[in-house]
């Protein structure tokens, strides 16, 4: 058995159909769990006081808004290099749920800046390049609307998504290569030295799989109804045929 | 409830806002699977009364 397999629409809808409701319930489990133990039982940080809360949702949507531009840029590359329109239509269907994790990781921000920088917005560099991002997200949105024929407009959405990744990168890795900005370095690090105290640690990351799992969820979903509504189209062309 | 203390809008919105959002992109996936789903079931049908 082949990954390539699932290229085919039909084995796409049938495999999704079946792990789409797994994806779901743990989904829906995880989130809940771990915003429950985050915003119930972790205690208030010495120097953020409670808006420390505000990293359960704050970290892991951004975290998904960037990561579901890397996602849609794999796609994208399959759909250049090979060709495969399952992978085009999971860009496709990708970019919604990017938005939506965009516009949370943008306000929760901003809701955590007010109080601890004195400021809902900064034109930091990771900040700025976040924002960008989000652009990207509304052009490419934008682009699948604007070009009628769907191969073509595969074609020009993947070259937006290379070039968009360029600020999917900038905001991941901005206070890496920039340090006058006013954000502070990634929470989470594989280095254990360097990410947030055990005890935000925790359910921090049991948020975050929810997070992960709720849009590979949706991106199940949405890639199905992009097959379908294609599906629909062709056997009505084939029909007036 | 935990003690919020000055910034309870700000921790409330937050959570208020993320579940909004969040809200409205699963209604809006579900009800365009839904549609999407019907859509094709009714032409299956046409094509296969013809």
């Amino acid at each position: 058995m082949s990954f390539w397999e699932y290229a085919n629409p039909v084995k796409f809808l049938n495999l999704s159909a079946a792990i789409l409701p797994y994806f779901s319930i743990f989904a829906a489990i995880t989130i809940i769990a771990g915003i429950s133990w985050g915003f119930f039982f972790t205690p208030d940080d010495y120097k953020q006081g409670a808006t420390v809360k505000i990293l359960y949702v704050h970290v892991p949507s951004a975290f998904v808004a960037i990561n579901a531009w890397f996602m849609m840029l794999v796609a994208s590359i399959i759909w250049l290099v090979r060709r495969h329109h399952v992978s085009a239509l999971a860009a496709k269907a990708a970019a919604p749920i990017g938005v939506a994790m965009t516009i949370i990781g943008l306000v929760t921000g901003a809701l955590w800046g007010q109080p601890m920088w004195g400021t809902w917005w900064e034109w930091d560099p990771k900040l700025t390049s976040f924002l960008i991002l989000f652009l990207f997200y509304l052009g490419y949105i934008a682009l699948w609307a604007a070009v009628e024929d769907p191969d073509t407009a595969a074609d020009l959405t993947s070259v937006l998504c290379i070039v968009g990744s360029v600020f999917a990168v900038l905001s991941r890795y901005a206070t890496n290569f920039w340090n006058q900005g006013l954000h502070q370095d990634a929470s989470l690090s594989i280095d254990k030295e360097e990410h947030v105290a055990d005890v935000f640690y925790y359910p921090l990351i049991v948020v975050m799989v929810g997070f992960v799992l709720l849009f590979v969820s949706l991106v199940l979903l949405n890639t199905r109804s992009e097959i379908m509504k294609r599906r629909a189209g062709a056997i009505m062309a084939r029909s007036r045929i | 409830m935990p003690d919020l203390g000055s910034y309870a809008f700000h921790v409330l919105a937050s959570y208020g806002a993320t579940s909004l959002v969040l809200l409205l992109v699963i209604i809006w996936s579900y009800l365009k699977h839904e549609r999407a789903r019907k859509t094709l079931l009714d032409i299956e049908e046409k094509i296969n009364e013809k």
